[in-house]
């Protein structure tokens, strides 16, 4: 019998989607939107600041409810670099949770490197309204 | 749990791309071994768990593509979208339940038929990390960064140690017929690997892998009839928070479930376990995960080569548990200890304890 | 032997076309806290949960790991367990063998699905359920596959799109009494047979919707003394790799609802369905489905499903209820809608389904369908 090259036949799943933020995810955009501001939601049982925010505790699981500000200073506890990209683990002052974004300059980085959060210009209510983070 | 007894386990040899076979024929290619290893037919599976993932089939319920090849038409059957080392676990509840005496674990992942870089970026949260552009190597690269920088446990890691570890792995995979590398390096070697997700070098990453793996289950009765030697004793399985930054790359979640898998087997200490796999992502990760399991110094530690030296998607902790039970069939230790994970760094993970009869 | 498995508290959603109020881990967390209310019990009490939906209808990968953010069980057990359409019914089944199989006490299934977010999609998200080679270029769609059987019904039997349509007037009769329900308001046989061809013979009111909601259903081999719907009989069936496999006179044709319920039924010690079985949830994708599993599942002879909407033996007041909650005509978030059967037959069979409660309820049937031709059925009852 006649060997036979393997066949493969090409596609592509294309779905456009969109997302809600929710109610959680559109308080902290609209005052990242609204007022240059970086929110941590704290749970009032436990103390542990959530940012992003999320609908139940980390630590007892209850529902945090308290809005504080945080930022817009943190602590870099770590990051990674690929080709041009930089990603970084920020701790906000004030949070609890560590925030992941975009680091905007790879000079200098360190454990527990002070950077700071830089807002875009014109905001539309996403998480791209912060540009990243910038070593001081 | 009950005991469960292994009948047999079989995998495919892991490899960067399989064009000659799709996935179902992919499956397949583990039943029939599986099924003739046990010296059993397929009319005696009384059900089958499959695991697979919809984003990497490129398939909306891509156990359907299997269920001929896994022997499940006509049965009970159902399917968990994590790796099988999770699906094991509802494998052995349907056994435990009473309905069903033999159950028949398959997992498969083809990475080479989609992207698998891209698909892990629409696995973090759409609106806070997806628009970064994230993907599951970068976490990973986030991952070992932190522990460069953090006394974890036994102190930091520095980048010697990653390479080290990563060369431990490759050395044993290379030893491993079923495994995807299948040559030895050495720390200098992958040290001068190119740079991937900084501190992580191409040679400290689990490579993308097509490949399937079964295991065929049966309940007590069955097993003492068959003479199965390898029991599954134990099995516990934690879930931690969604967002990179809520974890705080600690270990956490593997010692809980590993600390309930340990009471289910009814184990002292995990200082007694003489054989372990872990599904190790990242060489960061295989130093990790050892650390967090609290093993004695002389454990026999991914023999295979871990995911290290293969990664087949979500088979990837169904073989952890078919290499140590392949050991401890053959004598070669007692008690063994067997991980996987779903999830970026970590998140899900999922720890088998098995025990020589 | 395993453990005796109850169900002890059900929660949903209040499902819509959009709910684009919350994310998915809201949406989860608001099922799971009336399912939590409803048993009595606080997320302390949940040892595991088994959770799932349709990945593709979101776009999420490991969509589990993203929703469970809303389960309050952040550190416990998660498995997701996901099967097309079935996948409610599938996280029911699961939750079931986990604790009859003795690994966990007390399991929490969470189905959840939002469909809004590839909105107009829907098909593209279940046109990927088709083998790629072979079925997807051509055939692929939801509703395709349910055409081609309806139509092969439809001529076999001689039945007449006003004896569907009766199926979703009545769905929409019993939709106006459950305050979850998607579509609630009244429909008249001629406006089905009014609305726009699908694919013959199925019409768009003959259709069930896309919906967004989720479901939460707590099971235990412990409920004490909480009022509990005892599982009784579980089984499942699935045969399809490709269309052709399914359609009678196929040589692979294997009627899995009917192979399904017959399991179950053995399993529960029933006889007798259609005097047996105090209440029915089935999975009808469309109006011509419910005629036929009312036959696979032995409540009407072949070729009489029709006559159990038109004798009004199915409607609210009858002798044997289908759907009081609206079925999946009224309601579909498809990763939860298995599961929603499953939660109205457990309010049903422990008297908590408030106005729509039918009298006098020992034994409800539950089925899910899904791609593959699958096929899920439990039983509950008042007692073990």
């Amino acid at each position: 019998m006649k060997t036979v090259e393997p066949v493969s036949v090409e596609g592509r799943i294309r779905i456009p989607y969109r997302w809600p933020a929710g109610r959680l995810g559109t308080h902290f955009l609209a005052a990242l939107r609204d007022e240059g501001r970086i929110l941590g939601l704290r749970c009032a049982a436990c103390d542990v600041v959530h940012v992003p925010p999320r609908p139940s505790c980390i630590e007892c699981g209850k529902t945090p409810s308290d809005w504080v500000p945080v930022g817009p200073g943190g602590t870099l506890r770590a990051w990674t670099l690929r080709g041009d990209a930089a990603y970084g683990l920020v701790h906000l002052d004030g949070a609890t949770t560590w925030m992941t974004h975009r680091l905007l300059s790879i000079d200098p980085l360190a454990h527990g490197q002070r950077v700071v959060a830089v807002f875009a210009e014109a905001r539309i209510g996403a998480i791209t309204d912060l540009v990243g983070f910038r070593p001081l | 749990m009950r005991p469960v007894a292994i009948l047999a386990a079989a995998q495919t040899r892991h490899v960067a791309r399989r064009d000659d076979a799709n996935y179902a024929e992919l499956a397949f290619e583990v039943v029939r071994p599986c099924l003739d290893r046990a010296r059993i037919d397929h009319t005696r599976i009384d059900t089958v768990v499959t695991a697979s993932s919809d984003f990497w089939d490129g398939r909306t319920i891509s156990d359907m593509a299997v269920q001929d090849a896994v022997g499940a038409a006509g049965k009970s059957a159902s399917k968990v979208s994590m790796d099988g080392v999770f699906a094991l676990s509802y494998a052995a509840a349907r056994v435990n339940s009473g309905a069903y005496r033999t159950c028949l674990v398959v997992a498969h992942g083809k990475a080479s038929e989609g992207n698998p870089r891209a698909i892990s970026t629409a696995a973090f949260d759409p609106i806070f990390e997806r628009p970064l552009g994230l993907d599951d190597h970068a976490a990973l690269g986030l991952q070992a960064s932190f522990l460069l920088g953090t006394d974890v446990r036994n102190g930091r890691l520095s980048e010697a140690d990653l390479a080290q570890a990563a060369a431990e792995a490759w050395t044993c995979s290379s030893r491993n017929p079923n495994a995807h590398r299948r040559e030895a390096r050495t720390p200098e070697q992958v040290l001068a690997s190119p740079m991937a997700d900084s501190p992580l070098r191409e040679d400290m990453i689990a490579p993308d892998s097509d490949g399937a793996c079964a295991i065929l289950l049966a309940d007590e009765e069955t097993g003492r009839r068959e003479g199965a030697t390898v029991w599954l004793e134990g099995f516990g399985a934690a879930t931690w928070p969604h967002p990179l930054g809520t974890r705080g790359f600690r270990y956490g979640a593997i010692r809980t479930a590993a600390a309930e898998a340990v009471r289910q087997a009814r184990l002292e200490k995990t200082g007694a376990i003489d054989v372990v796999e872990v599904h190790d992502a990242s060489s960061a990760q295989s130093i990790l995960w050892r650390r967090a399991l609290d093993l004695r110094a002389d454990v026999d530690f991914n023999p295979s080569g871990g995911a290290m030296g293969a990664q087949p998607g979500f088979a990837t902790g169904l073989v952890r548990v078919a290499e140590v039970y392949e050991r401890l069939a053959r004598g070669e230790g007692k008690v063994g200890l067997a991980h996987g994970q779903t999830g970026f760094v970590g998140q899900s993970h999922g720890v088998w304890i098995l025990r020589r009869a | 032997m395993g453990e005796r498995v109850a169900i002890i508290g059900a929660g949903q959603t209040d499902h819509k076309s959009r709910r684009l109020d919350v994310n998915a881990p809201e949406l989860v967390q608001e099922a799971v806290d009336r399912a939590l209310l409803d048993a009595g019990v606080g997320p302390d009490a949940i040892d595991a949960v088994v959770i799932g939906n349709m990945e593709h209808f979101e776009g999420i990968h490991l969509s589990d790991l993203y929703a469970s953010e809303g389960t309050r069980c952040t550190g416990k057990s998660h498995i997701k367990v996901a099967t097309g359409g079935t996948t409610g019914s599938s996280l029911a089944q699961a939750a079931y063998y986990f604790v009859a199989g003795g690994l966990y006490q007390t399991v929490m299934a969470v189905g959840w699905e939002r469909l809004s977010d590839s909105e107009g999609e829907t098909t593209t998200g279940i046109v990927t359920a088709f083998d790629p080679i072979y079925e997807r270029p051509t055939l692929a769609g939801a509703v395709s596959g349910l055409a081609v059987m309806a139509n092969q019904y439809q001529v076999r039997h001689h039945i007449r799109p006003e004896d569907a349509a009766l199926v979703v007037v009545q769905a929409r009769q019993n939709a106006a009494r459950n305050p979850h329900a998607h579509l609630r308001k009244a429909v008249t046989v001629q406006e089905v047979l009014a609305s726009p061809m699908l694919s013959t013979p199925i019409r768009y009111l003959d259709m069930c919707p896309t919906s967004d909601g989720a479901c939460a259903v707590v099971f235990t081999s412990q409920p004490g003394d909480r009022p509990a719907a005892w599982c009784r009989g579980v089984a499942s069936r699935h045969n399809h790799t490709y269309l052709g496999d399914c359609m009678e006179g196929a040589k692979s044709y294997l009627n899995t609802l009917a192979l399904a319920a017959e399991e179950a039924y053995r399993l529960a010690g029933i006889v007798d369905p259609r005097r047996e079985i105090d209440v029915v949830e089935m999975y009808e994708p469309c109006t011509w489905a419910a005629l036929m599993w009312a036959e696979f599942v032995r409540l009407a002879p072949p070729g009489e499903g029709a006559s159990l909407w038109q004798s009004g033996a199915a409607a609210f007041g009858g002798e044997l209820p289908i759907n009081p909650s609206g079925g999946v005509l009224c309601t579909n978030p498809i990763g939860a809608t298995g599961l929603i059967r499953v939660a109205e037959a457990s309010l049903q069979v422990r008297r908590r389904a408030g106005d729509r409660q039918v009298d006098d309820v020992h034994t409800a049937l539950t089925t899910g369908f899904g791609g593959s031709n699958w096929n899920e059925v439990m039983i509950l009852g008042d007692r073990p």
